[in-house]
């Protein structure tokens, strides 16, 4: 993630996260909005995750998470600036061979 | 892209394909450098923004036009709520009334800087630096913990704006006079602002945020126009303070919510998106509307927000050995950069959206303080942290050719890793105190990627503002001290 130099590499304080969204694009949006305000609003860095992705409906995803962590540190982390949000301008969420590859531009 | 020269700085970009209005910009020979390097991508965007229902003509770019997400930065539109106009939460931006405020003291450049940027141990600008750094949260995960309103009191602030902190002992009824809508929009709908958005904005009010934000000590160091400095009351060495700040967390939750809530609703009123980001709604729909109430909401928490800065900036004066008489700061004005206001243009009213874009009433407006009425409302451009910022004022050309708009900033050059790149081996810090100027920052990325060359030259921009008649350069600001977060 583009908020620090030296991001941590693992970490023993958890959060749970349950988010949902009619599609892949938007859950993305919502799980990197998330991550921001963990770190900028609680100063919490997730560093690792566990989560898993529904197809509840045709039209329904669900997203459940086991994130950890550690405490905000803005020197040891290298903080390198805040994110407003990510946004939905050039968002792309495509299948490619067994791999996922996103586009998400963040304002900063 | 085609264009076509039409007068002076003036270009016009005639419609085409579903564009439902022409497009309209103002740039020098060296800002149409910059639109062509990187391919006119921010004109493409102003003209994506010309294909939604409602749009007065011409959809416009300000000089300090840039890139940005859905709407360029830089960008005006206005929509006829009696045409289907809509309302789009992209077109006022994540930052809702992010802006700036400008307050003049009774203070000379000597009183704060004695050895005139020569001495960078001078002990009453160190002091000064110091205790504006301390009063003044400033950047990530800073909240205050002396923060005068709880959650239940929030609510409150998002009604009622700087007019709140003033009822409460935070400022004076005065300020409110100088502030844009007197610091407080109508309509406002704290219901509409959801609860996630509340538990950021609770210990952020009253905080400057980090990366461009920032509070800057300065002096006049040129004036342009004695008629309009007179009546601002700018005179040469006259020190100033120049706020930057937004509505912080709350805000961006706003906008973050109403973003998708609007994406819903464009595909339910069979409204056409050329980028998901112009997510919009009639502005006569319960969605239109609900975001028009949060959007007040956010906008008069930044209000408050830079009232509560100014309090801090008080304090921070008075217990920097400062006394009242010589260090009374007054607010010549607070005005919002991104926001969407109803205002009357040619006899009707219409939805004008500003993203990074500053409102700059003519003389005779009677919306402006009676004492600016009759040389036009005060536009604050900010530069950057090295160089200088401008005083401008509104004009009767802006009230025509732009909905009252002009530029609000320099716009940056470079993105922030490219100009920390530039920044490796010097010393930010140091080149600054070179010039005279201290700085008091979170750290050290911050500094760098802030620095002076990442930005334009705010030169550019304001005298093409002031060519194009959409802005009367006033005054010149010079940098003295720098807080950021």
């Amino acid at each position: 993630m583009t908020l620090f130099e030296e991001p941590p590499k693992g970490g023993e304080k958890e959060r749970l996260v349950r988010l949902s969204g009619p599609d892949l694009e938007t859950l993305l949006v919502r799980w990197i909005n998330e991550l921001v305000f963990f770190v900028q609003e609680e100063s919490f860095v997730p560093a690792a995750a566990e989560l898993r992705i529904r197809e509840e409906s045709e039209k329904a995803l669900s997203l459940e998470a086991r994130l950890l962590g550690v405490p905000l540190d803005l020197e040891g982390h290298g903080w390198l600036g805040e994110i407003k949000s990510a946004t939905f301008h050039g968002l792309d969420v495509r299948q490619d061979g067994e791999d996922w590859r996103a586009r998400v531009i963040l304002d900063v | 892209m085609d264009f076509e020269h039409v007068s002076g700085f003036k270009y016009r970009i005639p419609r085409k394909g579903k564009m439902r209005v022409d497009a309209a910009f103002y740039a020098s020979e060296g800002i149409l450098e910059d639109l062509k390097s990187e391919d006119y991508a921010s004109l493409r965007q102003s003209c994506n923004v010309a294909t939604l229902p409602g749009v007065v003509e011409p959809a416009l770019s300000m000089p300090d036009i840039h890139w940005g997400y859905g709407f360029p930065i830089g960008g005006v539109a206005a929509f006829d709520p009696n045409d289907d106009g809509v309302v789009s939460p992209g077109g006022v931006g994540f930052d809702i009334n992010c802006g700036v405020r400008l307050l003049i003291s009774g203070l000379s450049r000597k009183d704060v800087d004695p050895g005139e940027g020569r001495m960078v141990e001078d002990p009453q600008k160190n002091r000064l630096a110091d205790a504006l750094y301390e009063g003044i949260p400033s950047g990530v995960g800073r909240g205050r913990k002396d923060t005068p309103f709880s959650r239940g009191d929030l609510e409150e602030v998002l009604v009622e704006g700087a007019f709140a902190l003033v009822e409460h002992g935070y400022g004076e009824p005065e300020d409110l006079e100088n502030i844009e809508s007197k610091g407080r929009l109508a309509g406002a709908d704290p219901k509409e602002v959801s609860q996630r958005a509340y538990q950021r904005g609770v210990s952020q009010l009253g905080t400057l945020g980090s990366g461009n934000h920032f509070l800057e000590v300065q002096y006049i160091d040129e004036v342009y126009d004695e008629e309009a400095a007179r009546a601002y009351g700018l005179e040469e060495g006259l020190v100033t303070i120049l706020i930057h700040s937004g509505s912080r967390g709350l805000g961006h939750q706003v906008c973050q919510d109403y973003v998708e809530r609007c994406m819903d609703a464009a595909k339910r009123y069979g409204i056409e998106l050329e980028d998901r980001q112009l997510a919009a709604a009639p502005i006569r729909s319960p969605e239109g509307e609900a975001y028009l109430g949060a959007m007040a909401a956010a906008a008069n928490f930044a209000f408050a927000n830079r009232q509560l800065i100014t309090h801090s900036t008080r304090q921070a004066f008075a217990s920097a050995g400062f006394d009242s008489e010589h260090q009374h700061l007054r607010v010549l004005y607070d005005l919002a950069h991104n926001n969407a206001k109803f205002e009357e243009h040619d006899d009707r009213e219409v939805l004008v959206h500003r993203k990074g874009a500053t409102r700059a009433f003519g003389p005779g407006n009677e919306e402006l303080p009676e004492r600016y009425r009759q040389v036009g409302q005060p536009v604050l451009v900010p530069g950057d942290m090295g160089r200088y910022s401008f005083v401008l004022a509104g004009t009767e050309e802006a009230m025509r050719e732009t909905f009252g708009s002009s530029a609000h900033g320099a716009g940056r050059k470079m993105g922030r890793k490219k100009a920390k790149k530039a920044a490796k081996g010097r010393n930010i810090r140091r080149e600054l105190e070179d010039k005279g100027i201290l700085i008091r920052a979170a750290n050290r990325a911050t500094i760098d990627e802030e620095m002076s060359e990442a930005y334009k030259d705010a030169t550019e921009v304001v005298d093409t503002t002031d060519g194009a008649g959409i802005g009367k350069k006033v005054a010149r600001l010079r940098p003295l001290i720098v807080v950021k977060g």
